[in-house]
């Protein structure tokens, strides 16, 4: 018998979903799962729910382990792939080496630290597993934390931490909270919705030193403020885990270069998720990653697909907080119109151009968002904006 | 009983209908019909019943105010004493005038006419009935030797033919067109010819409608009369011993007509057949009514053409007999009660004028030497003298000539140049009261007590049922107080309406003269509750003290001679409109006057909620303009705004705009603007159904609405705006010219720091801001340069103060199509609520995996995993009774 060997290098979102795809397709060969975090693949979205105690540690996971049981999925826990040789073999960390035929590199990404200097310690990590979750569970009541980042990942995990009962600060580069998604006015809201939460916010600056000889204790700010800090978060993006394509001689640019079927510059090896590259763009976001595993199991399935990015919906994972940010809200030359509720902490933002709405961004509300994510992937026309922002226009 | 309600007599138009209303002293109450009252037997039209809704007091003048300051009565009436003492003496009792109203009553008249014709010895009063009546009086007096009507309303019943020319009677009188349309029902040979240049739901329920040429009537008449009398369709008997100057009369109507029909039906702008069948019915129907009102009365030949009416009924001998009679319709609830004591200035009192004989004897009466002897100033003669000066002081009681009266802008000139005009009302808000000095507030409908005459020379009581608000006075109170003031203290001393009806009463018998028909003989010894009590009655009365509802069906008449007057005539006709729209005027249904009451009812001015000016389709076109736009009406006397309607009905070369609208309610005011000042020689009534106009487009820079209590200054600025009710609120349409959406969009943002919702556009097409749904006070803008934000206001008045209208909704102005499938839960996938329920209701017991296979919800970021799970949870709970479908 001479079954096909695929091996996958990362357990996360986008190989949990990668194996999901590829059970459902039947995949005839047998599955290796390399897991340096071991335990089962879980949704690393929803930590700060859970941090806050929305959510229980078990709803967390996407899978059991029956269903790897069932499944014949082989998992090889706790230990990390060192070396990658393309031709059909990987070296463990432990020593073991593995053979596959193909490979699929999911090794995600790494938190970017601040570029100062300072000691390792748990004090001062990131926010992106179940061990730092667990971490930080753990952590004694009312502890001063400071978050560098105000981005997705950052304001949750400083919602998080408020949630705890700590005292949160958020270092943010920009002038206004999650630039990427949100034009400045609509991100004065989300500020407005941090400030009332207890999240204290100092924008448009970042961390000169870090007082951590030999406990963190204090940062200091490019401003001259010094914040007390038991804890740091760093949450100021992410960058694609591609070190070990790397030294196996793939070609890498600021991540793995994959084709529209995940492939990279080796015919036996695809890569997925954050850690992959793909027409000079990075993916941080779980949508593009699962739509990318859909399409490499049926590759892998030889079932001919491709894939293309699709621009997606960034939602900011907060209780009780909509955030959402559809397209591009930045184009200069773009028309937008202006939905302001201050009193209820609702703010909308359309933008259009050639009469299309190309981008839309809501805090505090997310009514109609289907209507406009239609209008913005039809590129349909639009004579009257207003009834648009209304959601008086029905979308073809 | 608790529950007895109380009597009283409608505040709108001339049929004069009885209301009941309970006993509550509540302002807060529901007008019935009164099922006993000759007039409606029960009927009210849709102003009458929403009587209730003005009663509150809402707008309403509580105090008197001298040069803008509130003031006692002491400090008023000795002000205008004072006054009209210094121009009395200084420059004669012709400097001084009154200008009076058809919604007074008799009582108030009464006094006023005594004080200023008796005592201040001038006959300057006048009064808007001139507006209204004083044609078809003047017919009356000059062809039957007196103003009375010889008809009733029955005969609208009885006839076999009835003729409406130039009246609206749906609108203008409905409950009398219903009684009209209920015969019709019961006697199917009845016939309705509808003679008026427009059609009108009057017109669509006609046998036939002739729509003339505008200010042809006249000819029509005259050819008429010609027919018939080429037909051998006239009553020579009658002719013979009831009337003189026959000939003449036939001769002038011959010589008008022309001798050939299809000419006339051709200048008349009507087909020959049309004109052939209207002749027809009138040569083979003697029991016929002809009935007119405004589109006679309001021309420059209004008393000719009232007598080319009156000389065909002569001719037929069809006059004061049942179901066949002339007869004016009224306009106002007293203008008959009004001209009864002598309310306009070419009337003594009682029906007499400025003879000798008269003047003395009413002299004698009133123990008034200084009466005035010869007729004074006609309304807009009035105006006119005030406008060069020579009126020093004037009073205006309870009407609002700068809306009414043709030419507004001589009208407000006249306003500006009086020394101190007095103006007594109920409202805080009218065009006029801009140029009063001295403001009185009177009492209001409800409040005031005395007595109405209606079109059919029917008296009834208006009685009292609420308590005066504020300092409000009856209007016959603050003029005797004037009076005693002036040192008459004998001849103004009433105790009330019961006093002034007696002595009104006792003078209509004073000295009677013999053929005179008007006479209270029956009424002038009444005991005070008697006159609480009196019941509806016709003047005149028989020796049994009962009513007679016609007159002259015996042949004789009011003339000295006895016999009815032929007056030969050849009615002029309006200016010929060359590259200009005639513009015509009218009422609107639910409208009254100046809307100073109706304009208060949200539910009045949902049956035409803009000011609209009608053209037909292809003069539109001519001009590039579309419906709904606002358009400039302009000529050499000045211009107000309004809406374009369309209407194919419409003839073109005509326009037609409602009479109600004035500054109060439009800021470029109403169609009083552009109406000359010409009047019938003769009667002095204005043209007002007649102006030659251009229609322009107007170049907006914006347009939008805005509701709340007061249009803010911001906004008001440089607006073309219309004003409409909403209860509580008032809805403001808005139009610019000049002003830009970003420069009022910038301006409100930087005054209104309160914002509840604002909806702002980077191109500046569009500027929104609302309160928050239910929050108060609440208000709502919305403005464009693109297309006119037009709310639903029926929707947001019901959810004016409703906290769970999505913004949305409140924003749009109108309720959005709720999204069949609910709220949606799950972006990734695009699952709403009612996905996961129905798809629970078809797997009962489905958990929250299977519900993730199926629909894939909450599977991706896991976001609204607690909102499907609680989802999943409560179907649980709740098991879902499945009926598959």
């Amino acid at each position: 018998m001479n079954r096909e060997r695929l091996l996958i290098i990362g357990h996360g979102m986008a190989a949990t979903r990668l194996l999901q795809q590829l059970v459902e397709r039947g995949y005839p060969g047998s599955i290796t799962v390399v897991s340096e975090e071991g335990g089962i693949g879980y949704n690393r979205i929803q930590l700060t729910p859970w941090l806050a105690g929305d959510v229980s540690e078990a709803s967390l996971d996407l899978v059991d382990d029956a269903w790897y049981r069932q499944h014949r999925i082989y998992r090889v826990n706790g230990d990390a792939v060192v070396a990658l040789d393309p031709a059909g073999q990987v070296k463990l960390n432990s020593g073991r080496t593995l053979v596959f035929d193909q490979a699929v590199l999911a090794t995600g990404a790494l938190p970017r630290f601040p570029d100062l200097p300072f000691p390792a310690q748990p004090a001062i990590r990131a926010f992106r597993s179940k061990a730092d979750g667990r971490w930080l569970k753990a952590l004694p009541a009312n502890r001063s934390a400071v978050v560098v980042g105000g981005g997705l990942l950052g304001l949750e995990a400083a919602w998080g931490l408020r949630a705890c009962g700590h005292r949160v600060s958020l270092v943010h580069r920009n002038t206004h909270l999650m630039n990427r998604q949100l034009s400045a006015p609509t991100a004065a809201y989300l500020a407005r919705a941090a400030s009332q939460a207890g999240i204290a916010l100092h924008l448009g600056c970042e961390l000169s030193h870090i007082h951590a000889e030999p406990e963190l204790t204090s940062v200091e700010l490019n401003t001259g403020d010094t914040l007390a800090a038991d804890v740091l978060i760093a949450a100021a993006g992410i960058q694609p885990n591609e070190q070990l394509a790397r030294r196996a001689g793939l070609r890498v640019n600021r991540g793995v270069l994959i084709d529209d079927q995940m492939r990279t510059s080796h015919p036996r090896l695809f890569a997925l998720g954050e850690c992959a590259e793909f027409n000079g763009q990075t993916f941080g976001l779980v949508a593009p990653a699962y739509q990318q595993a859909e399409v490499l199991a049926s590759v892998l399935c030889a079932q001919p697909a491709h894939w293309s990015p699709q621009q997606s919906t960034t939602r900011l994972k907060i209780s009780g907080l909509d955030v959402v940010s559809h397209g591009c809200i930045d184009h200069p030359d773009a028309r937008h119109l202006t939905l302001d509720a201050p009193g209820l902490n609702q703010c909308r933002r359309l933008h259009f151009m050639n009469d299309r709405l190309i981008g839309a961004e809501m805090v505090g509300i997310r009514t109609h968002l289907e209507l406009f994510q239609r209008l913005i992937e039809q590129q349909t026309p639009i004579n009257d904006a207003r009834a648009v922002m209304l959601g008086s226009v029905k979308a073809a | 009983m608790t529950d007895r309600r109380l009597h009283t007599t409608c505040a709108y138009c001339g049929v004069g209908c009885g209301v009941e209303i309970p006993r509550s002293g509540d302002r807060d109450i529901q007008v019935r019909g009164l099922a006993d009252h000759p007039a409606n037997q029960g009927r009210l039209c849709v102003k009458g019943t929403h009587l209730g809704e003005v009663l509150p007091l809402q707008q309403r003048l509580l105090r008197p105010r001298l040069a803008g300051e509130t003031v006692s009565w002491d400090t008023a009436l000795d002000f205008i004493s004072q006054k009209i003492d210094g121009a009395r003496t200084e420059t004669g009792p012709d400097s001084l005038g009154l200008y009076l109203s058809g919604q007074l009553l008799t009582e108030d008249y009464y006094i006023a006419n005594k004080l200023a014709k008796g005592f201040l010895g001038t006959a300057n009063l006048d009064t808007n009935s001139r507006l209204c009546m004083s044609s078809a009086v003047a017919a009356y007096q000059q062809s039957l030797g007196e103003d009375a009507v010889p008809g009733c309303y029955d005969d609208l019943e009885q006839a076999d033919l009835v003729i409406l020319v130039g009246s609206n009677l749906a609108w203008a009188h409905p409950v009398l067109f219903q009684r009209l349309q209920t015969a019709r029902k019961a006697r199917p040979h009845m016939r309705l010819v509808v003679i008026d240049p427009r059609a009108t739901d009057t017109s669509r329920a006609a046998d036939l409608h002739l729509p003339l040429k505008p200010g042809t009537d006249g000819r029509l008449f005259n050819g008429a009369l010609a027919w018939l009398a080429e037909h051998n369709a006239l009553d020579a008997d009658f002719i013979d011993q009831h009337t003189e100057q026959f000939d003449d009369t036939l001769a002038a109507a011959r010589r008008h007509a022309g001798a050939n029909w299809a000419a006339l039906a051709d200048d008349c702008g009507l087909a020959l057949v049309d004109l052939l069948q209207f002749f027809d019915w009138l040569t083979t129907t003697p029991k016929t009514v002809t009935a007119w009102s405004m589109g006679i009365n309001q021309s420059r030949s209004g008393v000719a053409k009232s007598q080319a009416i009156i000389n065909l009924h002569l001719a037929t001998g069809r006059i004061g007999k049942v179901g066949a009679t002339p007869f004016s319709i009224t306009g106002q609830p007293n203008a008959m009660g009004g001209r009864e004591v002598g309310g306009l200035a070419n009337q003594l009192a009682s029906h007499r004028g400025f003879t000798d004989k008269d003047c003395d004897a009413v002299a004698r009466f009133w123990k008034a030497p200084d009466i005035a002897r010869k007729p004074g100033l006609k309304a807009v003669d009035l105006f006119e003298a005030a406008a060069r000066g020579d009126i020093k002081v004037l009073w205006i009681m309870a009407t609002n000539p700068l809306a009414s009266l043709p030419d507004a802008n001589r009208v407000r000139e006249a306003l500006a140049r009086v020394e101190t005009v007095i103006v007594s009302d109920v409202v805080t808000d009218n065009d006029t009261l801009a140029y009063a000095d001295v403001i009185l507030p009177a009492l209001a409908w409800g409040e005031k007590d005395g007595t109405v005459t209606n079109s059919e020379r029917c008296l009834s009581r208006q009685r009292g049922f609420l308590l005066p608000p504020g300092e409000a006075k009856p209007d016959w109170w603050a003029l005797a107080e004037v009076g005693k003031r002036l040192g008459y203290e004998a001849a103004f001393n009433f105790s009330g309406p019961a006093a002034i009806f007696a002595e009104h009463a006792a003078l209509s018998v004073f000295e009677p003269a013999p053929n005179r028909q008007f006479t209270l003989q029956p009424l002038t010894d009444l005991s005070p509750s008697e006159y609480d009590n009196l019941a509806p009655s016709q003047w005149p009365y028989d020796a049994n003290g009962r009513s007679r509802a016609r007159l002259f069906g015996d042949g004789r008449f009011a003339t000295p001679s006895g016999r009815a007057q032929f007056i030969p005539v050849a009615p002029a006709e309006p200016d010929a409109a060359v590259g200009q729209l005639r513009l015509n005027t009218g009422r609107l249904r639910d409208q009254w006057h100046t809307m100073t009451r109706t304009g208060l009812v949200s539910r009045l001015g949902q049956h035409r909620p803009d000011f609209c000016i009608t053209l037909h389709p292809s003069d539109a076109a001519e001009r590039g303009l579309t419906e709904g736009q606002p358009v400039n009406v302009t000529n050499a006397l000045g211009h107000f705004a309004a809406v374009l309607a369309l209407d194919s009905a419409q003839r073109p070369g005509d326009a037609f705009a409602p009479m109600h609208w004035n500054e109060t309610f439009a800021a470029a005011g109403g169609v009083a603007r552009v109406i000359p000042g010409v009047v019938d020689p003769q009667s002095g009534q204005p043209e007002s159904k007649h102006a030659l106009v251009a229609v322009e487009p107007m170049s907006l820079s914006c347009s939008g609405a805005y509701i709340g209590e007061h249009l803010p200054d911001l906004l008001a600025r440089g607006a073309v705006w219309f004003k409409r009710s909403l209860g509580e609120q008032w809805l403001w349409t808005l139009f610019y010219t000049d002003r830009t959406l970003s420069d009022l969009s910038e301006g409100w943002q930087s005054s209104a720091p309160d914002a509840g919702i604002t909806l702002t556009d980077s191109d500046q097409h569009w500027f929104q801001q609302a309160s928050l749904p239910g929050q108060s006070p609440a208000y709502w803008l919305g403005l464009s340069d693109r297309q006119r934000p037009v709310p639903d206001t029926a929707w947001l008045q019901q959810h004016w103060q409703n906290d769970e209208v999505s913004l949305e909704d409140w924003l749009a102005g109108k309720p959005g199509e709720a999204d069949p499938r609910g709220d949606l839960i799950c972006t990734c996938y695009s699952v709403y609520d009612r996905d996961i329920e129905s798809y629970l209701a078809c797997n009962s017991g489905a958990g929250l995996a299977e519900v993730q296979r199926a629909l894939k919800c909450s599977t991706q970021c896991g976001s609204c995993l607690e909102e499907v799970s609680g989802l999943v949870q409560a179907c649980k709970i709740t098991p879902v009774n499945v009926e598959t479908a």
